[in-house]
């Protein structure tokens, strides 16, 4: 047996018709002409309040829309703007849209500055936390907000008595991309749970063909770009170890001795004898291990034989030093030596292509800035929830 | 399936679940109960507000794994709206209720008696530990008696106002304190979502597919 379309009224105020989408569950509807608030079951069409209003307000989905959410079409049928008087930042509101389906019920369609919300009243009393945490359904809400609203502009109809001037004491909670909501009035408190929805998502439900107002800062409840697994510190940190053991390896690999001596350094220069060296350009490591207890300075030369270039440097050596002269190309060397206090006594070694760390941090300081950007980027984002 | 014969009209009567106390005739609307083995006509049900249940007689369904039948209702009306309490029959035979208000559903089965209840009708926010859940009252409502259809498990039908306490608790488990009844019946029960209960036989809606 199919249930027919329940037959519209005549406005008591001016005359205008008026049609109704629910099959008899609606309290109260608003005439479309006159926006007098009428009572649905009373026979007589009494008037619960007549137009509050100077301005119409054009609602963004128009009433009588369908649109599919979470697979189940819903009728926009009701829409109210609810707002709240702040003394310091003034009026603030935001729209309310309800939507009904003949056996699936009602559902809420919110708006606030280009942020959507499609809310179910909750059948549960979430479990108080702390004073400013609730849990519903194994998930913590954290507090955001507390005022009171007073419903300023409704159009379309309701299943229950509303009226302009309505206030309700609302909290919103939230757990993104989850919205909870508290609206207390001297009869109930309803609880009731929303999950965020971009605009374009909306529009895209309806099938509109208008755009989507852009949204203006974050939600409170806005999934964040920056969702849990999508951080770029743990492929960070694997990376910088692999540098490191790298580094490690290629130290381990290279490194081998192209010289080594006893020297003692009496008031004059000494040169050591010529040795070769091979392979492509890299560094070379001259180390030198005390043989005394006093430590010295030695002024090093690092002449090349072809060119007669040299690149001089000085070290202080106390047990040990290991100095690396970067970037020497293969070929005929010498090392010219001067200690300063005269009579130093150490054993010199030369090694080629031993690996310094100097790349391996150049290395972690590049890897490890990516993540640090997203992670600046994660919390001014997380700051400027609410914000808007 | 048990037959009878009205006693107003004559019209044929039919028992879908043998415990029924009462029920109404479908075809002049006689509020019929079960006296021994004749049906004793008791009232009339006067005209049903306009009803946008989804539900109906002879509606199945499936709660907890089994499945029941709507065999009959009561309707109440409060300011807000109506709600229609569906009395539902199990293939075991046991009777349970599936209420739907304004298409929001639940399930629930008498408390078997031996809670005390405090002298008088509970307050909002008063507490209730039961079979270790805690329920917490969100919501007084008198509510008006508007009608009744088919078969229940008593005899009802000579009532008006019926104030019911609505109790919550922190997942979709719920109670609801009946005081049309003296002493005060506690339901137990939980909220449903729609395709859980996975009905058949339901009334189709001008407009929607």
């Amino acid at each position: 047996m199919t249930v027919p379309k329940v037959a519209g009224l005549n406005c008591p105020n001016c005359g205008a018709a008026v049609a109704m989408r629910t099959f008899g569950q609606t309290v109260s509807v608003v005439c479309p002409n006159c926006n007098s608030i009428l009572d649905a079951k009373d026979p007589n069409v009494a008037i619960l309040q007549k137009a509050q209003w100077a301005q119409r307000i054009q609602p963004l989905i128009p009433l009588g829309s369908r649109g599919l959410f979470e697979g189940v079409k819903f009728e926009a049928i009701g829409f109210q703007v609810r707002t709240v008087n702040d003394p310091d930042d003034g009026p603030d509101s935001w729209s309310e849209y309800l939507l009904y389906n003949p056996i699936r019920g009602y559902r809420y369609l919110t708006e606030y500055h280009g942020h959507w919300n499609f809310v179910r009243v909750a059948q549960a009393v979430p479990e108080v936390e702390s004073d400013t945490r609730v849990r519903l359904a194994g998930t913590s809400y954290r507090l955001d907000s507390a005022e009171t609203a007073q419903t300023t502009y409704i159009i379309g109809e309701f299943p229950w008595i509303v009226q302009v001037g309505d206030t309700a004491d609302v909290a919103d909670y939230s757990a993104p991309p989850q919205i909870l909501s508290r609206e207390t009035t001297p009869e109930e408190t309803v609880w009731s749970v929303g999950g965020y929805l971009e605009g374009s998502a909306v529009w895209q439900a309806f099938g509109l063909a208008t755009t989507a107002p852009a949204a203006q800062g974050v939600a409170t409840n806005q999934p964040s770009p920056f969702a849990p697994g999508t951080s770029l510190w743990g492929a960070a940190w694997k990376l910088i170890i692999a540098a490191f053991v790298l580094a490690m390896l290629f130290s381990a690999a290279g490194g081998h001795q192209v010289f080594r001596d006893s020297v003692v350094l009496a008031s004059s220069p000494t040169v050591t004898p010529t040795f070769d060296v091979q392979g492509h350009e890299s560094n070379l490591q001259i180390e030198a291990r005390n043989q005394g207890s006093e430590s010295f300075y030695v002024h090093y030369s690092l002449v090349d034989q072809a060119s007669g270039q040299a690149r001089s440097f000085a070290r202080s050596v106390g047990k040990e030093d290991k100095a690396v002269v970067p970037f020497v190309k293969p070929g005929r060397y010498a090392l010219r030596m001067e200690a300063d206090p005269p009579g130093a006594q150490f054993d010199l070694t030369v090694r080629r292509g031993a690996t310094s760390l100097t790349f391996f941090w150049i290395a972690a300081v590049l890897l490890v800035l990516p993540p640090l950007a997203q992670s600046f980027k994660r919390s001014s984002f997380e700051r400027s929830r609410g914000q808007s | 399936m048990v037959s009878a014969n009205c006693p107003n009209c004559g019209a044929p009567v039919q028992f879908r679940w043998q415990g029924a106390v009462q029920t109404t005739c479908p075809f002049c609307k006689s509020i019929l109960v079960r006296r021994d083995v004749n049906l004793e006509r008791v009232g009339v049900v006067g005209a049903l507000p306009a009803d946008a249940s989804p539900i109906q007689i002879a509606t199945e369904g499936t709660y907890a794994g089994k499945t029941f039948t709507v065999v009959g209702r009561i309707i109440y009306e409060y300011e807000n709206g109506g709600w229609n309490e569906w009395h539902i029959i199990f293939s075991d035979g046991v009777s349970g209720w599936l209420s739907d208000a304004q298409l929001e559903y639940a399930v629930s089965f008498p408390r078997p008696s031996g809670d005390a209840l405090p002298a008088g009708v509970v307050a909002r926010g008063a507490t209730f530990g039961w079979d270790n859940v805690r329920y917490e009252v969100t919501v007084v409502t008198r509510a008006h008696y508007k009608g009744v259809e088919g078969e229940l498990p008593f005899e009802y039908w000579d009532k008006s106002d019926a104030v019911f306490a609505d109790l919550r608790s922190s997942d979709d488990r719920f109670a609801t304190i009946d005081y049309s009844q003296q002493p005060p019946i506690i339901y137990m029960g939980a909220a449903v979502d729609a395709p859980a209960l996975q009905l058949k036989n339901l009334r189709e809606f001008e407009g929607w597919p």
